[in-house]
């Protein structure tokens, strides 16, 4: 078996570049809506967590750019766009 | 680039894009493409495979000498339990056969090559470059803002990807909904050759898909995947949005891959590899009836942004689609150029171009497929059923009944009956 690896480990892998503004906001005042719940399940890069209080919070580090989310939330929840040119993930393999 | 009008601007250098590009510049047409990533193929993720037969007759100049992985000569099916699986392995004579019918292939590699070919016939590829919006005047799409600056061209063609952004904001679709779509996540092993051809029985060219239906989704839409590289393995999860998104679940999406990955089925495939890159893509699950509208004025939609991404079961296809419906977006625009008319019902030839090809033949032949497939006993209940009887039929602990009992008393059980009555109609649909 390849040796398990956690998440962070996994995004590790992968090629980002910085630039511009985080490209994904949750909208005021919906950061209890029951939908961002599924988004902690299913953002295949754990970026959605939910605290001790009940409130779910977006981390910006390690978007696959996959809109898992924005497809959940539409766009009454998020403000969602691509990243800026020639940042974000890069794949080398894809 | 501030005073050419282009004949066409494609929005995204991905399959669809460079296959629009390669065609329109081939036909001396003056093409602009722009790419958000470093590189084509920079956000882009396969499972994934490429059938390339259907291709070759359009785009045999582009894709000939295309740096393909493995030609797939083994087509397998794993149907799992938590308990057990049962893995159907099929290759033929005409699946071994050089030129395959389909390959393997990583995108970061592949879209970079027809990039280089698209270049080369005369196209401009601006990477980089992350268009911002539409430009629409008069009802008529004129060009795109990107960076602050305006780019005019008399068409526009958006090949943008699943998420579909310019087609819903020029009004071709609405938003996508979570019961059309999945997530795809995806990790690449890199592995020795060699250890590739004797897991899978396979020479150095050829290579093995795997399709996992069952308790790799933990019952639910979706399933797993694998696919040989030369020098990797890609294997992942589909999971279906809205069945991941219902209360019951205590597995996150990286955590059901990781269960996936430490299967008895799997790991042994892996043992000894390097993970290299981890990835995610959504995917369209819909059909026919979830497609965008084709075309607009000034616009046309090619690719993942018109929806093409077809699930038959035990075949899941998105890329030639891309390629072919981009490749014939641009054939639409060289006709158009001719008339120098860009209007919706000029552009409709696009439409006509795709319906006597491959691809609304078989988005139409299909239609009912998707709504088929998306039932929860495909997914749970018959692959529990499946492994309970080959438990049976090989396990052997005391006085033991013949096939023919043993295989009864399965199918007896009202639980099947009652199913199978239900299901015959949906599978006569597959």
């Amino acid at each position: 078996m390849t040796e398990t690896l956690n998440l962070k480990a996994k995004l590790g892998l992968d090629v980002f570049k910085e630039g511009g503004p985080f490209h994904i906001q949750i909208n005021a005042g919906k950061q209890d809506d029951p939908r961002l719940l599924t988004c902690v399940r299913l953002c295949p890069a754990g970026l959605y967590s939910l605290d001790e209080q009940g409130v779910i919070s977006l981390s910006q580090d390690g978007c696959l750019e996959c809109g898992t989310c924005k497809i959940i939330c539409g766009d009454e929840l998020l403000t969602w766009a691509y990243p800026e040119g020639a940042s974000g993930v890069q794949y080398r393999f894809g | 680039m501030d005073d050419e009008i282009f004949d066409a601007l494609v929005i995204g250098g991905g399959l669809a894009g460079l296959a629009a590009a390669w065609t329109l510049a081939d036909q001396g047409k003056s093409v602009l493409v722009i790419e958000k990533g470093d590189y084509c193929g920079a956000k882009n993720v396969t499972g994934g495979r490429l059938y390339v037969s259907p291709l070759l007759p359009h785009l045999g100049g582009l894709l000939d000498n295309a740096p393909f992985e493995r030609s797939i000569s083994r087509e397998e099916l794993c149907v799992m339990s938590a308990e057990g699986s049962l893995t159907l392995s099929y290759t033929d004579s005409s699946l071994a056969a050089l030129p395959g019918q389909s390959y393997s292939v990583c995108r970061a590699k592949l879209d970079r090559y027809l990039a280089r070919q698209a270049e080369k016939s005369g196209a401009i590829l601006a990477t980089k470059m992350r268009v911002d919006e539409l430009i629409i005047e008069d009802g008529a799409v004129v060009g795109v803002r990107s960076g602050g600056e305006a780019l005019l061209a008399r068409t526009v063609i958006c090949c943008d990807g699943v998420l579909s952004l310019f087609p819903q904001q020029a009004g071709l679709r609405g938003p996508l909904e979570p019961r059309h779509c999945a997530v795809g996540i995806k990790e690449v092993v890199e592995l020795d050759a060699q250890l590739i051809n004797q897991r899978f029985g396979v020479s150095d060219d050829q290579g093995a898909a795997r399709l996992f239906l069952g308790d790799a989704t933990q019952g639910r839409f979706g399933g797993g995947f694998l696919y040989t590289n030369k020098e990797s393995i890609g294997l992942g999860l589909v999971l279906g949005i809205e069945a991941f998104s219902a209360e019951g679940l205590d597995l996150t999406a990286p955590e059901l891959l990781e269960r996936f990955m430490q299967r008895p089925e799997i790991a042994p495939l892996i043992a000894g590899g390097q993970s290299v890159e981890y990835s995610a893509h959504v995917i369209m699950e819909g059909s026919f009836d979830q497609l965008s509208r084709l075309y607009g004025n000034g616009v046309l939609v090619a690719g993942e942004a018109a929806g093409f991404s077809l699930n038959a079961g035990v075949t899941v296809r998105g890329m030639e689609y891309a390629l072919m419906s981009g490749h014939l977006a641009a054939r639409a625009v060289v006709e158009t150029c001719k008339r120098d008319d860009f209007s919706a019902q000029s552009l409709s030839v696009y439409q006509k171009l795709l319906e006597d090809s491959f691809v609304l033949k078989d988005f139409r032949s299909h239609r009912s497929v998707a709504a088929s497939l998306d039932h929860e006993r495909f997914f749970g209940f018959y692959p529990g059923f499946v492994t309970g009887l080959m438990h049976d039929l090989y396990r052997v602990d005391g006085p033991k009944q013949p096939i023919y009992p043993t295989v009864r008393k399965h199918l007896k059980a009202s639980v099947i009956k009652d199913a199978l009555f239900k299901d015959l109609g949906k599978v006569r649909k597959l």
